[in-house]
Parts: structure tokens; C-alpha cells; sequence
């Protein structure tokens, strides 16, 4: 998938499902203001209900009418507070803002509760009656200011949503992330094995070719064979010799078509148990006899034994192809061999000293039959295909004038 | 008993809040008695009004045809920036409370002033000196 269309299809979404939930929290907003709007309207009505009591007490007591409101004037939310009596005549007020006292008395029939827009905010007016001393009527005309309370309200919903906003944004960043990750990994991994079934149909390809030549060499090789078996027994004395060098010739040639051939049947394993010491000794004694100049070609200190179960012939034959491949690059200088058991297993390093290997030709160091020395150019080849066929791998790494580093990663330990 | 607990707070700060200030029962801007005056300025002076917050403009303005005398609250003098002079014509839009000490009193809405509105109070009588959510108590008000 690429950017763009993860884009579309996870991000996109993502980022509607954040605007949905913040257009209903917009949208349910009002009808929560309402509702909160209702609770404190409810609630201020009680307490303007309190305050009648508190002042029909005061007047109970004989205090006059303009002296009782002094407790409950400049009271913190109250703009505004005045007593009437029975026939809407104002006794007493008092107001934060210098004669203002909003108050029209032309309806006879008040309402218990109005709201009015003011340059101060939203006000409730109560217009609230009540009876004092000697049952007589008074009214209590009170404003609320609605900001105070609505706007703690509305600042902590704000908070809330953008709160809430944040983790889910949050929260779909890292999930992003996340599946995006996962995605890239996915596609690295499938890109991989792409190639590698690439790679093996390729192998495939050249195995049969290859085992089809090396079929219809053979045939005609036994026949030459036969005939050169025919001369030497039939034969003049006198082309003896030659008939021996060309029965020989055809041998030889018999003997690499069988050897390819063996490269290009499948491996079967014989598994064992061993130690990876074992296998580098058993690798390290054949170079040996390869390289019999080289008196100290392979450096190794042997640590704990490395346990593992392989075709010990198979695992030797691959680390001699490996050894010798490097031991051919490094002429001076040992190649260095070290082991250590990792999570997925063993990893074996071999690591010379020589030239490195040019980048060109690493991305084919492990094909058949390529070579920039003499020699098929089967041995890393084969090297490879016996690892894998262990359910283990090996990579190759290099820089130029710092050798090459060949990393073994066999199950076991 | 949960609402109560609720409110008790407020009762309490309440009781502890500021003692009144004496004010005239009718002396608030009536929406109620809102009247139109033109007259001529007899007198200016400055006075406490409202709690002592700041002095206030005050002209005494005898109107045009009738010859009554009208006690006119303006506003606090620092929101008001205009020379004003005895004898200059005015035109008020207010609120008017008839006391029997100090005859009629007219509390400023609107005044007209040398050719120019100047809003002084909104309609329901809020002061345009004590600001709002856009106008933070500065000099404002005046239009032509």
C-alpha cells in the first residue's frame, strides 16, 4: 500500500471520526448548556426563595424596609436586588451598576423568571413574593448573573472536549503509526519473498536445463566410453597409449557431469548430533589438506560447545566451501573463525582480511555457477542451498581493502 | 438538605458582604418613566452618586417650553470628555424620578450635544461606562 493510499484509508477516516465527534459534541453542546442552564436556574430560585425568608425575618424584627436588603446587596453574583411591596412599589434596591435595576412594571403579570442579554452577560431576573410580619405581601426582584456560573461550565466542558479530543487524536497517531509499521514490515517481507521465489524459479530453471545437458552428455560420453574399452582391447599396440589418454579424458569428463548433477538433486539430510566445534575442525582439516602451504590458514578459539543436529557431512562440505572461498581471498593472514549461541540459534562469523568483495559482484556471490576465480562456481552456491536446507541462513557483508564477513545463522545452541 | 448544602456557601458570603448604601427608593433608571426633555443648561456641578464610586456630572436643565427644572445625571465625569457650558442647549433621553427634596430627577440615557448622540446607558438602562464583553468601561458612546 502505498503513502497515499494509506493516507485515504486510514488516516483520512481517522481524522472524520475526530470531526464527527467534536461536530455532535458541538452540536449536543447547546442542549447541555440548556439543560445545565436549567439545573442552576433551579438552583438560584432556591436560594432567592432563602433570601425571602432571610428578609422576612428582618423585617419581622421591625427593621425598616430600606435597611434590609443591606446583608444581601453586592452579594457575589447578584447584580441587582430590590423589594416591593404588595403594590409593585419599589422600598428598597440596590445594583452593581450605577441605577440599573431593569425592571418594568407595565405587565401587570411578571413571570417568576426571565432572562435578559445585558453588556454584563446573560442576567436571571426572580421575581419572587413572599409574606412578612402581619401577613403582609412583599415581592423580592432579584438578577443572577449567568456567566459565572455558565462560563465555569462551558470552560470545563471546553477543557473536557479538548481533552478528550487530544487522547483520541493521540491515541489515532500512534495507531496510525502503528498499522503503518506493520504494513511497511509486511511489505518489506513480501517483497522479500517475492525474490526469493523469483530466485528459486531462476535456480529452478537453470537446474533443469543444466541436468538436461548434463543427460544427453552422458549418454554419448558412456558410448565413447565403451568404444575407447573396445579399442583397448582391439586396438593396435600402437595407439594404445592414446586410446588410454582419450578413455581417461572421457572419464573425467563423466566424473564433473556426475558432480553437477549431484549439485542439482535436492539435498537430503542426514541429521545428527554435533557440536559446531566438530564441524569447523572437520572443515578446517580438509582445507588443510587443500592448502597444505597454508600451515596456519584458520584461526579458532573454541568456547562453550555449541550443540546442534545437522547432516555433518553436508554442514562440513558447506563451511570448507566458505573457508576455502576466503582462505583464497587472504593470503597473508588467517581467516578468523568465531561462534556464539544467539536467540534464533548459533551464528558463525568467518572473517578475512583479504581485498573485499566489489559490490557488483556480492549481489551474485551466492548464484551457481558464478565465479571470478577459476572453478564452477558452485562451492558458495552449494554452501548456501546446505544451510538453507538446515532452516538456516547465511549473508555475506564487505567493504572494499576491509575483507569479507561471512555470518552463519544454523537452529540450535 | 443537598440543595441547601449547595447554597450554604453563598448565604454565608452573603452575610458577610458589604453593608447598603442609602439609596432613594425611586432613584434607578426606570424603563418605566422614560421621557424626552430639551432645555437649556442652568447649572453644572459635580456630585457623589451610586455608592461613592466617582463623581458625577450633573446639570441642572430648565426645559425649553415648560420652564420645569430637571436635576440631569450625565455620567461619571472621566467617561464624559466634553467642556460643557451654562447656557448650551441639551437634549436628554431618560430615565425621570420625582423626589420631593430635589424636584425631578432625569437619569441620562441619551443627550444630544452640539450636534452629537452620545449613548450614556443601553435601553434597559445598563451604564455604557461599566463595559460589557466588547467595551471595557472606556470613553465611548458618542455618535453623530
Amino acid at each position: 500500500m502505498k503513502r497515499k493510499d494509506f493516507f485515504l484509508f486510514f488516516f483520512l477516516p481517522f481524522v472524520g471520526l475526530i470531526l464527527i465527534f467534536f461536530l455532535a459534541s458541538y452540536l449536543n453542546s447547546s442542549r447541555i448548556q440548556k439543560q445545565v442552564k436549567g439545573v442552576i436556574e433551579e438552583q438560584l430560585r432556591a436560594s432567592a426563595g432563602i433570601l425571602a425568608v432571610g428578609i422576612s425575618h428582618l423585617l419581622e424584627e421591625g427593621r425598616p424596609p430600606d435597611t434590609v436588603l443591606g446583608p444581601y446587596s453586592g452579594g457575589s453574583g447578584i447584580y441587582y436586588i430590590a423589594l416591593l411591596d404588595a403594590e409593585k412599589n419599589i422600598l428598597s434596591w440596590s445594583s452593581q451598576f450605577e441605577g440599573y435595576l431593569p425592571l418594568s412594571l407595565k405587565d401587570k403579570d411578571l413571570p417568576e423568571s426571565w432572562t435578559i442579554d445585558s453588556p454584563a452577560g446573560k442576567i436571571l431576573n426572580l421575581f419572587v413574593p413572599f409574606s412578612a410580619a402581619e401577613s403582609q405581601s412583599y415581592f423580592l426582584y432579584l438578577g443572577y448573573s449567568l456567566e459565572d456560573s455558565l462560563g465555569v461550565i462551558a470552560a470545563r466542558f471546553r477543557k473536557s472536549l479538548a481533552l478528550i479530543l487530544g487522547i483520541l487524536a493521540l491515541a489515532g497517531l500512534v495507531f496510525s503509526r502503528g498499522v503503518f509499521l506493520i504494513q511497511a514490515r509486511y511489505l518489506a517481507k513480501t517483497r522479500e519473498a517475492d525474490a526469493e521465489r523469483l530466485q528459486k524459479e531462476h535456480y529452478r530453471e537453470i537446474s533443469a536445463f543444466t541436468a538436461g545437458i548434463a543427460h544427453e552428455i552422458k549418454n554419448p560420453l558412456n558410448s565413447l566410453a565403451l568404444l575407447f574399452e573396445l579399442m583397448q582391447k582391439k586396438g593396435a599396440a600402437a595407439v594404445a597409449e592414446d586410446v588410454a589418454l582419450g578413455k581417461n579424458e572421457v572419464q573425467k569428463i563423466s566424473r564433473t557431469i556426475d558432480q553437477f548433477s549431484d549439485f542439482l538433486k535436492p539435498l537430503r539430510l542426514t541429521k545428527e548430533p554435533l557440536t559446531v566445534e566438530d564441524l569447523i575442525a572437520g572443515a578446517s582439516s580438509s582445507l588443510a589438506a587443500e592448502f597444505p602451504e597454508k600451515k596456519a590458514a584458520v584461526e579458532y578459539s573454541p568456547g562453550a560447545p555449541l550443540r546442534l543436529a545437522a547432516d555433518r557431512q553436508l554442514i562440513v562440505q558447506a563451511l570448507f566451501n566458505i573457508l576455502k572461498n576466503a582462505v583464497q581471498a587472504e593470503s597473508r593472514n588467517p581467516v578468523r573463525i568465531d561462534a556464539e549461541k544467539t536467540k534464533k540459534g548459533i551464528k558463525i562469523r568467518i572473517q578475512d582480511s583479504g581485498p573485499g568483495i566489489p559490490p557488483a559482484v556480492i549481489e551474485h556471490i551466492f548464484d551457481p555457477f558464478f565465479t571470478t576465480k577459476t572453478g564452477m562456481g558452485v562451492g558458495l552456491y552449494l554452501a548456501k542451498k546446505i544451510i538453507e536446507r538446515h532452516e538456516g541462513k547465511v549473508t555475506v557483508e564487505s567493504r572494499p581493502g576491509q575483507g569479507a564477513l561471512f555470518t552463519i545463522q544454523l537452529p540450535g545452541g | 438538605m443537598t440543595r441547601l448544602r449547595k447554597i450554604l456557601p453563598l448565604l454565608v458570603f452573603l452575610s458577610a458582604a458589604h453593608p447598603a448604601f442609602p439609596q432613594h427608593p425611586g432613584h434607578f433608571y426606570n424603563v418605566d418613566t422614560e421621557i424626552k426633555v430639551e432645555g437649556i443648561i442652568k447649572d453644572i456641578s459635580l456630585e457623589p452618586r451610586y455608592k461613592d464610586r466617582s463623581p458625577f456630572l450633573v446639570v441642572t436643565l430648565e426645559e425649553r417650553l415648560s420652564k420645569d427644572i430637571y436635576t440631569v445625571e450625565i455620567s461619571p465625569s472621566w467617561f464624559f470628555g466634553e467642556d460643557v457650558h451654562k447656557g448650551e442647549n441639551l437634549e436628554v433621553t431618560g430615565s425621570v424620578v420625582s423626589t420631593a427634596d430635589r424636584g425631578k430627577i432625569l437619569i441620562a440615557r441619551q443627550i444630544r450635544f452640539r450636534g452629537e448622540t452620545i449613548d450614556l446607558r443601553d435601553r434597559q438602562g445598563f451604564p455604557s461606562w461599566r463595559g460589557g464583553p466588547d467595551r471595557k468601561g472606556r470613553r465611548r458612546g458618542r455618535r453623530i
